[in-house]
């Protein structure tokens, strides 16, 4: 039978099967190198020496690692306090990014109250809305208050996250309605069932919304850079790109070095949990 | 252990009436087993009982204590759903231990009770697993044990062995029939499979429409059906019924009750047929018979007729019933029952 199979191609399909899995393969390799080959290039310039970095014609390689970059760059300004600053920052948003997420999300998946639709569509809306709308009047809003020079202004912003709402809900509308009436008949009442059933089915989901929001604010320029006006509260980002226009002219690999500094968290993080957020994407429901 | 009653139940969604006004007593210890078409109210019924899907008016009295108002999880019952509800993200030992530690259960009367469970339903080996690595069947007894393991008044299961495999399915029946009369407890069992029926109800209770078309023991509900729906939903192939000569109402016979001879025999009820098919099933034989334009089933001992050949199929006065136009049963002592028994005899 399976003999039989493999004779009944021809070999004009063996061919375009072939040829096939070569252009499939190409394709993966064209995808890697232009995802990969800033990083690289990235990485390579953080340890190169200024000649080098500004030589023409560019080249990947150095002839010698200049770790130096790194130190320089974390000499050259407050940097404990900068990574310091980012690290609050994104862990305080992403707190409270939970907080107010997860219960949200329940809600809006588990309950029918009046103005619920409603209320989910502005959640959606302020999800379009871009932050380069908004910034003045944040900004005149906390100089009200007078809170410019504390975290804040590059907290609370984004104490809500509407596309983490989204996410959450569509996973706590994926569990059977069973589920929680098995639950229920397990005398469990609404804050377990909540903690205990739903929220578990989606670990997935808030791991990759967690990660996502983590990447987003710990990487964000823009929100910073315009909310701050004093080095005390600059967070790495700013920071580094402070590097760039320092006064002995555009000294890349230091910039790049900074880079470096930057994504390295980010790149550890993914390392121990990147099984997690794939799941999070393709995580289909319950058997 | 428990009695169950349903007072006056009705239940719609929105506009869809599904039950009206249901009357309904469920003796304690019984195995009691509610059986009808798909979407004839079984769920609905039994998630009154349990309280998840609560009714849109009347009463759910357990014991004869008007229970209407209790939320589920102090309703003192257990449910065992179609597709077992297993809470995926737990081993299966936290499954089993959920609903006990929910109820303030201490640890060590705990890990008794699932040593004991788990050995009763042969998933001790298993605790440590989650669901997803359990077959169908392994997981079918995660739920029983989920259940069991409440020692509830009530155990309610909703299709339980739909989803197993035929061989699997007829290994649970028994187990299950085992495990009632180890419990003495009240079991309220819906299926659609009247084998399962059958087999395993002290009283079956068969339903259409939201309406109870007949509530009795499995041999009564067989061979005393009350009207025409029962007569032909239980039983396969299912009964013959055919129009009564000169009336508006009709006549049945269970197609094992038929005789087929080659000659003309003397019976009740005698008639020629021609054989149109012929179905071998092992022990019996199944012939589909045509005649006067009327087809019929019969079950017989014997594979000697051939498909086109003529025959005479007969029966025996007490093995004819009889239905009136509206459907239920003529018994014997009604008015005009001889006279349309003749009618069926002359057919
Ligand atoms: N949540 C619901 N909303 C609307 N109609 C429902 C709902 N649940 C059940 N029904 C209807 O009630 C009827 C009985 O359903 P069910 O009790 O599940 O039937 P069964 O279990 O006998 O197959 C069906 O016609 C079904 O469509
Ligand atoms: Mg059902």
């Amino acid at each position: 039978m399976e003999n039989r199979a493999i004779q009944q191609i021809t070999p004009l399909q063996r061919a375009l099967g072939t040829v096939f899995r070569a252009l499939n393969f190409l394709l993966k390799i064209g995808l890697v190198v232009v995802f990969v080959f800033p990083f690289l290039w990235m990485i390579s310039t953080s340890l190169k020496t200024y000649p080098e970095s500004i030589a023409y014609p560019p080249s990947l390689f150095f002839a010698k690692p200049q770790w130096e970059n790194f130190v320089m760059v974390w000499n050259s300004g407050d940097y404990l306090r900068y990574a310091r600053n980012s690290i609050t920052v994104t862990l305080t948003i992403i707190a409270l990014q939970t907080l107010v997420s997860v219960p949200a999300a329940y809600a809006f998946a588990r309950y029918k109250f009046r103005g619920g639709a409603l209320l989910f569509g502005i959640v959606l809306v302020s999800f379009m809305v871009p932050t380069q709308l908004t910034f003045i009047s944040v900004y005149l809003m906390f100089s009200k208050v007078s809170m410019l020079k504390t975290l804040w202004p590059q907290i609370l912003p984004f104490g809500a996250n509407a596309f983490g709402i989204f996410m959450l809900r569509q996973s706590f509308k994926q569990v059977p309605e069973e589920l929680i009436e098995s639950a229920r008949l397990d005398n469990a009442g609404e804050i377990n069932i909540m903690f205990r059933i739903m929220l578990p089915m989606a670990k997935s989901s808030l791991v990759a919304v967690t990660m996502f929001s983590f990447i987003g604010h710990w990487n964000d320029y823009f929100w910073p850079f315009v909310m701050t006006n004093t080095d005390f509260i600059r967070p790495l980002t700013v920071a580094i790109a402070q590097l760039r226009d320092s006064e002995h002219g555009n000294q890349w690999q230091l910039v790049m070095a900074g880079n470096v500094i930057l994504v390295l968290p980010i790149l550890i993080v993914y390392v121990f949990l990147h099984k997690k957020i794939i799941s999070g994407f393709v995580y289909s429901g319950i058997k | 252990m428990a009695k169950i009653e349903l007072r006056n139940v009705s239940k719609r969604f929105g506009n869809t009436v599904v039950l009206e006004n249901l009357n309904l007593t469920i003796e304690d210890g019984q195995f009691a087993v509610l059986i009808g078409p798909s979407g004839c109210g079984k769920t609905t019924v039994l998630r009154t009982i349990a309280g998840i899907g609560p009714q849109s008016s009347g009463q759910v009295l357990m014991d004869d204590q008007d229970i209407s108002d209790l939320p589920p999880g102090k309703r003192d019952l257990a449910m065992v759903f179609q597709n077992y509800a297993i809470y995926p993200t737990m081993s299966v030992r936290d499954n089993i231990e959920y609903g006990l530690k929910n109820r303030k259960v201490p640890a060590p009367t705990r890990n008794k009770l699932i040593a004991e469970i788990s050995e009763i339903v042969g998933i001790a080996p298993y605790l440590d697993r989650k669901p997803a690595q359990l077959s169908g069947g392994q997981r079918q007894r995660v739920a029983l044990a989920r259940a069991m393991v409440k020692k509830p008044k009530v155990f309610l299961m909703d299709e339980p062995l739909s989803n197993l495999d035929a061989k699997l399915r007829s290994q649970m029946r028994v187990e299950l029939i085992e495990l009632h009369n180890h419990l003495k407890t009240t079991f309220v069992y819906v299926t659609h499979d009247q084998v399962e029926a059958m087999s395993m109800a002290d009283r079956i209770i068969l339903l259409n429409n939201g309406v109870i078309q007949q509530e009795a023991n499995p041999r009564e509900i067989y061979t005393n059906p009350c009207n025409k729906f029962t007569a032909q939903f239980i039983g396969a192939p299912q009964m013959n019924i055919l129009p009564l000569p000169g009336s508006d109402m009709s006549f049945g016979f269970r197609p094992e009750k038929v005789t087929l001879t080659e000659q003309a025999p003397d019976a009740f009820l005698k008639k020629k047929a021609r054989i149109i098919t012929r179905e071998m099933l092992g022990s019996e034989t199944l012939y589909q018979l045509r005649f006067d334009k009327q087809s019929i089933m019969v079950k017989s001992l014997s594979d000697v007729f051939l498909p086109g050949t003529d025959v005479y199929f007969s029966l025996r006065k007490e093995d004819i019933l009889l239905f009136k136009r509206d459907e239920n049963r003529l018994y014997p002592q009604e008015d005009g029952y001889g006279q349309a028994l003749a009618a069926a005899g002359r057919v």
